[in-house]
């Protein structure tokens, strides 16, 4: 995603692709100019006197006389700006807070670290998909990844900058925020709030679309996107979107994460904690994505891995994308999910 | 007539002093170790403080580096994740909070209140062995398991990390005791030990703005306690306070914390604006415009500062109501900081300023910290904060305050008080080419984090989204400038150590009282508790040449008066004061003749 195709982002502010963008920004660059003039005057002032006034031999500072007036003017006359400041800004916290009655709810839930949404009709996906033009509710729970005390729930928080909300997720509570995107596209997600090792990682994108197609993907529930031709790719994007990236590097070299790196891994021996090894094949990473704790690789001591509840032709395209960065991945079988193969086999 | 007119040291002869300053007054390392003397206790505060502000300030340098490139450029997630709370914890913790008042406040306090000591040494020595303690227990942290919870523990992740948080917050809790025991030391020695003659509208605004932090001590820090004990005992006797799994509540913990960390802020911030006015008075030959608006509002931030500790949370899950009033009280805040900054400058018009070192920190001070003022309007106003919360915004603003505002005012006063600590002059030349490298770097370090901010850039990440670099690493760069800022500048202060040149009592000709003392300081300060007949700042009583040229360097002879008054202030007395005024100016026409 690139900020500086939109006109209207600026040097200081991403694009404006939520109803309550506007208010925001429109408030954010009052402050601004309200600082900027107050900045000047106090630094100019200082540069002013303190150069005019400068030490010269055989002048001498004059003492303060009595200046009530001056000192009451400028500490009760900010007030007003003040005032305006906090008014504008209770205001627009406001309009943040209190959905549209004709809102639909989005369900999100935080794992350490990687987010998952639930659509409306139970479908659930690591990426946001939502109609544009249309008040959507976000409401939010943190999930602890299993039962032991370090997989235990934590903080996070739901920020979309181009839509200029923020939510924490808090355990033990639900915490809701809405918007409703004005333009079709795609947008980061952050996770805010410090989480441990993943949190920088703990990114996703809610991809704003027409409200027919919104319709369409909510009918046809998770299936290979039209655009795509090979169900690696499709694989590839799911990773992403998944979160998976936040524990597992994929790059041929690189180190391990939190989990291992999952490059050279399908098809190939894995040797396994307390002693033996299996043959990563389809099965073997269909298992490791549901039932994370089934096999735990040497040298790891518990798996800190969710289980991902994913629709079975997301499973098969993540396989086909592990076997693409495998050199020995073309041993593995998959049914096709896209393209004109999966046509085929239909 | 001259600057020292209205000030009398009563009593030759009827005391035997010697005149050994209080570096050579005792000899050995014991004699350091178990001193009771205020002035050993800051300068063995001020070394421990430096030591930590050097390993905070290499943490600093190790989490800009790693952010020179997006993912892993020098370290993995979890050593960044240990780094950024070790720099935060240490420079929170370790250095800024006992910085001035412990260390600069320790020193000056009672020369300024015409005292010997503080009212309570032993304790004094205690706070100082209480906070070695606590920095031996952060220490025992860091090299245990180190902590990655960030400086503020949040639960529950503090709750579930397998790293050396106990020890850290025992290390926290530990340090806490230490401010206390400095803060209640200073009530009291304000309240008691005010030489005579020094009632409280002719208080220096240092001693004001060390007031006001010493009742934030006293008040805000045993609810840190209170809230370490609890996480402590929730994670030692699984009691569910803070953990939902326990049925506890992890936005309680938010709450207890800020509840003190912001009057923190308050204690961080007021002693560097109280150097602030020190410094500009002295070079700007004038009193502080404004004085008694100017030491009212540090006493109002003092009691504002336990009023909004809510702001740290607008998106954290809580009522709206409570938004609505704490970002309100948020705003009167701006108040009192206003205040001090209109002062401050009105100070520089009519006055006669000169540009030492000390008066350049002071003005980058007022720079800086309206740059982090104005920022906090931004984070103040509630739908614009739900943006910039937890982001690089908020990192910038805290940092324009708390390095911008209490370390420049903290180094500006260690250049100020500098050759009157150590009796040794500095290479002023060598002073302004740091101050440059410092100012310069430090606005590219973080004027850039604003930007990085309001375009979304969460904080704490140790892994960025790539069209953030060009910014990251200009901000990494400023870092480094500012980096090697401090190292000149600490090369400096050594050269002025071994080599620097003998320092007069009073180098930059001040009006202040412990100026009035040698330099270094006499062993009990002065030779006889001073009676003060004048203000701090009163420059209308020094002739047109000292304006320029200083006060004489040599020790003023001071006319000595009976015994008698001198243990007892005696505010009301103005009468005797002009007595003893017109008198002791006879007495420094005879000594011209």
């Amino acid at each position: 995603m690139d900020e500086q195709e939109y006109a209207d982002a600026t040097i200081q502010l991403p694009e404006q692709a939520s109803t309550l963008a506007p208010a925001v920004d429109s408030l954010y660059y009052d402050i601004y100019w309200i600082s900027v003039v107050f900045f000047v005057a106090i630094v100019g002032a200082m540069v002013w006197f303190a150069w005019k006034y400068r030490r010269r031999k055989g002048v001498k500072s004059k003492p303060p006389g009595h200046a009530t007036a001056l000192e009451l003017f400028w500490t009760f006359s900010p007030l007003i700006l003040l005032a305006y400041m906090f008014h504008q800004g209770f205001d627009g916290y406001m309009a943040m807070v209190i959905p549209p009655e004709n809102a639909i709810t989005i369900r999100a839930r935080a794992y350490k670290w990687r987010w998952e949404f639930e659509q409306p009709n139970g479908m659930t996906e690591g990426r946001l998909v939502a109609p544009v033009n249309q008040p959507v509710r976000m409401v939010m729970a943190s999930v602890p990844n299993g039962p032991n005390p370090e997989d235990a729930a934590v903080l996070h928080s739901f920020f979309i900058p181009s839509f200029r909300v923020k939510r924490d997720v808090v355990p033990g509570m639900y915490t809701s925020l809405w918007f409703e995107a004005t333009r079709e596209g795609t947008f980061q997600i952050y996770c805010t709030e410090y989480c441990g090792t993943g949190h920088s990682r703990m990114l996703s994108e809610i991809e704003v679309v027409s409200q027919e197609a919104y319709r369409e993907y909510l009918q046809r529930g998770p299936s290979c996107p039209d655009d795509i031709e090979e169900d690696w790719q499709w694989g590839q994007q799911l990773f992403a979107s998944n979160g998976c990236p936040a524990c597992h590097n994929v790059g041929e070299g690189q180190g391990r994460l939190v989990g291992p790196n999952l490059y050279n891994v399908a098809g190939t021996m894995q040797p396994l904690e307390g002693g033996g090894q299996e043959m990563a094949n389809a099965e073997y990473i269909r298992t490791s994505i549901v039932q994370p704790q089934e096999h735990i690789v040497e040298s790891y001591t518990a798996a800190a891995m969710p289980a991902f509840n994913l629709p079975e032709s997301q499973l098969d395209a993540l396989v086909a994308y592990l076997a693409h960065i495998s050199s020995e991945g073309s041993s593995l079988e998959v049914p096709a999910q896209c393209g004109e193969a999966a046509a085929a086999e239909e | 007539m001259t600057v020292e007119a209205g000030t009398h040291l009563p009593g030759e002869g009827d005391h035997a002093h010697d005149d050994a300053n209080y570096i050579e007054g005792a000899k050995g390392v014991m004699s350091w170790l178990i001193t009771l003397d205020h002035k050993r206790i800051g300068m063995m505060y001020l070394g421990a403080i430096l030591l930590n502000f050097f390993v905070g300030g290499v943490f600093a340098l190790l989490v800009r580096t790693e952010l020179l490139t997006p993912g892993e450029t020098i370290m993995g997630a979890d050593a960044y994740n240990k780094v950024f709370t070790l720099h935060g914890a240490i420079m929170v913790f370790l250095f800024i909070i006992p910085s001035v008042p412990a260390a600069i406040g320790n020193f000056f306090l009672p020369i300024m209140l015409g005292a010997k000591d503080v009212a309570f040494p032993r304790l004094n020595l205690m706070s100082f062995y209480v906070y070695v303690v606590g920095a031996a227990f952060a220490i025992f942290s860091i090299v245990d398991n180190s902590v990655d919870t960030g400086w503020t523990f949040y639960t529950p992740y503090s709750q579930t990390t397998s790293t050396s948080v106990l020890a850290m917050t025992l290390a926290v809790f530990i340090l806490g005791f230490s401010s206390i025991l400095t803060g209640v030391n200073f009530v009291a020695t304000v309240h008691k030990l005010r030489a005579p003659g020094l009632h409280w509208k002719r208080l220096p605004l240092f001693i004001w703005g060390i007031y006001a932090t010493s009742v934030i001590q006293v008040l805000a820090t045993p609810v840190l306690a209170i809230t370490l004990f609890l996480l402590m005992m929730e994670k030692v006797l699984t009691i569910g306070i803070f953990d939902p799994r326990l049925g506890g509540d992890p936005v309680l913990f938010q709450h207890f914390f800020w509840f003190y960390s912001h009057p923190a802020v308050y204690i961080m911030i007021l002693p560097g604006m109280a150097i602030v006015n020190e410094i500009i008075a002295t070079f700007s030959r004038r009193p502080i415009f404004g004085y008694m608006f100017v030491a009212m509002s540090s006493v109002a931030l003092a009691l504002l500062g336990f009023l909004v500790w809510g702001h740290h949370m607008f998106v954290a899950g809580m009522s709206e109501y409570a938004t609505m009033v704490f970002s309100a009280l948020t705003f009167l805040v701006a108040i009192p900081s206003g205040v001090k900054v209109f002062n401050w400058v009105a100070t520089l018009y009519d006055g006669s300023v000169s540009f030492q070192s000390p008066m350049l920190y002071g003005l980058a001070f007022i720079v800086l910290f309206t740059i982090g003022g104005l920022t906090g309007l931004f984070l103040g106003t509630l739908s614009v904060d739900v943006h910039l919360h937890d982001t690089y915004f908020v990192v910038a603003h805290f940092h324009y305050v708390m390095v911008g505002g209490t370390v420049i005012g903290f180094v500006g006063g260690l250049h100020y008080w500098w050759p009157k600590m150590t009796g040794k002059l500095y290479d002023e030349m060598l002073a302004k080419i740091a101050f440059v490298f410092v100012f310069v770097g430090f606005n590219m370090t973080f004027l850039t984090q604003f930007v990085l901010g309001s375009q979304g850039m969460p904080r704490r990440y140790y892994d960025y989204l790539d069209h953030f670099q060009p910014l990251h690493g200009f901000s990494s760069a400023g870092s480094y400038v500012l980096g090697v800022g401090f190292l000149i500048m600490g090369f400096m202060f050594i050269k002025s150590l071994m080599s620097g040149k003998k320092a007069p009592p009073n180098p930059w000709g001040s009006a202040g009282f412990e100026w009035m003392t040698a330099s270094p300081p006499l062993m009990h300060n002065f030779h006889h508790t001073p009676i003060i007949s004048r203000g701090p700042y009163d420059y209308h009583l020094a002739t047109e040449e000292e304006l320029f040229d200083g006060f004489p360097e040599e020790m003023p002879e001071f006319e000595h008066a009976s015994r008698g008054t001198e243990e007892h202030a005696t505010e009301g007395s103005a009468s005797a004061e002009t007595e003893m005024e017109e008198k002791a100016e006879a007495d420094s026409r005879d000594e011209e003749e």
